[in-house]
């Protein structure tokens, strides 16, 4: 029942709002241009629902742009989960462009997309996350629509859990998931561009959902970001996540995210 | 002294490498925002038979101001950006003319380029005219099918090769 409210929700978005595509908690199926390496910094404060601390995690990011229709994205996960700063683990992820629809101020994109993870952190909850606690392998398709300042991206995408070293999946926990996002934003300022020095803001709404078919659980969450973007290369996002229900075993559902990223344009000589 | 030395120059080398261009006005499709703009920016910076881009951020729009003593390469404008992740939307020529009569078909042959001109009326070019590109890649899906319909007259259009040519574009006068 859970699962149709989400595919319904989910549907119902598609056809009410549209919006900008640089998201914080997914890619969209834009990559990297060719030659730029993006250095990125995410800070993620949760609050674990067992004693209301701060869970803090930093996942320092490099994205470079292999050609022009693939990426690759490496980042690491430094935790104070064992009441110190611990470097947990790394992945790395792989996205191919395989569409490329363009006209004037808008484009439609799909793209298919890997990532591995490996991670040495305890497993401390059902919901299965490669990005900063789980070893595992997920592959996805994103489909992105840019239209004018508004722009819409989705993804589907499965994920195999594995142990994390010594830390095994208990056997109770399903390891194998599915995963919805739609990501919606919507560029605010400038009204008009002038030069590359405009602060860009855009707001955004991503929805992120997870089901796990061997017994149906099923979790869907919402994070509003703001976004600046400054000199037309750097980027600060300001998020907070929000899990609207759950039938899956979370620790630290609910939490603020800030990000900052710098674009390195064309490192290559020619 | 210096003057008499260009002018024997001039004559000797009657056109320069890149005379027929001056600049020419790039509309990238696919982008809105100012950070994707900047990314096209870069990459183009790296052409360097381009002098010079003044990029007009609004319209996705770029004037680019040839080298006049550096080969171009149209193709590689249209590599550029769609390494940026972005695709030519049009391509407009700042052309130089000396009293050259076209019409459809005609092709102009400018050292190691051949221009074949396709849509353009009978007319003669003199001075500085706007054609523009209008080869796949530098044109939207939706105008390169147009041309595409004409080009049982015109088969070099669909192959984008042609007979003893090194380097074919297509034109249309602006």
């Amino acid at each position: 029942m859970k699962g149709l409210f989400v595919f319904v929700l989910f549907h119902f978005c598609c056809s009410a709002v549209k919006s900008q595509e640089l998201f914080l908690f997914t890619n969209p199926a834009s990559n990297v241009p060719k030659n730029t390496l993006v250095a990125r910094g995410m800070n993620s404060f949760f609050q674990r629902s067992i004693d209301k601390s701060i869970s803090y995690h930093f996942m320092p990011e490099i994205e470079f742009g292999l050609s022009k229709k693939m990426m690759i994205i490496a980042n690491g996960f430094i935790s104070n989960e064992q009441n110190k700063v611990t470097l947990e683990g790394a992945s790395l992820l792989t996205q191919y462009r395989f569409l490329s629809k363009d006209a004037s101020k808008r484009h439609f994109r799909m793209a298919v997309w890997s990532r591995c993870a490996l991670n040495s952190a305890d497993i401390h909850q059902e919901e299965i996350e490669l990005n900063g606690h789980n070893s595992g392998v997920r592959i996805g398709i994103t489909a992105t629509q840019l239209l004018h300042k508004t722009a819409i991206s989705s993804t589907i995408s499965f994920q195999k859990a594995l142990n994390n070293f010594e830390n095994k999946i208990p056997t109770t926990y399903s390891t194998q998931t599915v995963d919805f996002t739609l990501s919606l934003g919507q560029l605010v300022l400038p009204k008009t561009y002038k030069n590359f020095n405009q602060t860009n803001v855009k707001v955004m709404v991503e929805m992120l959902a997870q089901t796990h078919p061997a017994n149906g659980n099923t979790f869907l969450d919402i994070a509003p970001v703001l976004q600046f973007i400054f000199k037309s290369r750097a980027r600060l996002d300001i998020a907070y996540r929000r899990q609207l229900f759950s039938s899956i075993y979370r620790t630290q559902a609910n939490g603020i995210v800030v990000n900052f990223q710098y674009a390195f344009f064309n490192l290559g000589k020619k | 002294m210096r003057l008499i030395f260009i002018f024997i120059l001039s004559a000797l080398f009657p056109t320069f490498l890149n005379a027929q261009i001056s600049k020419a006005e790039l509309i990238a499709n696919g982008l809105t925002c100012s950070m994707c703009s900047n990314a096209t920016y870069n990459q183009l910076r790296k052409l360097s038979f381009l002098d010079s881009i003044y990029t007009d951020v609004e319209n996705t729009k770029f004037i680019l101001y040839f080298n006049p003593n550096v080969p171009y390469d149209l193709r590689a404008i249209k590599s550029k950006v769609e390494d940026a992740g972005f695709s030519v939307g049009s391509l407009v020529l700042y052309m130089q003319f000396d009293n050259v009569a076209i019409e459809n078909d005609f092709h102009y042959n400018v050292g190691e380029i051949t221009y074949h001109f396709m849509d353009s009326k009978k007319q003669t070019l003199n001075n500085v005219a706007l054609v523009k590109v209008i080869d796949k890649g530098f044109i939207s899906d939706k105008e390169y099918k147009k041309y595409l319909k004409m080009s049982s007259k015109y088969p070099c259009y669909q192959s984008g090769k042609m007979d003893k040519v090194k380097i074919l574009y297509h034109l249309k006068v602006n």
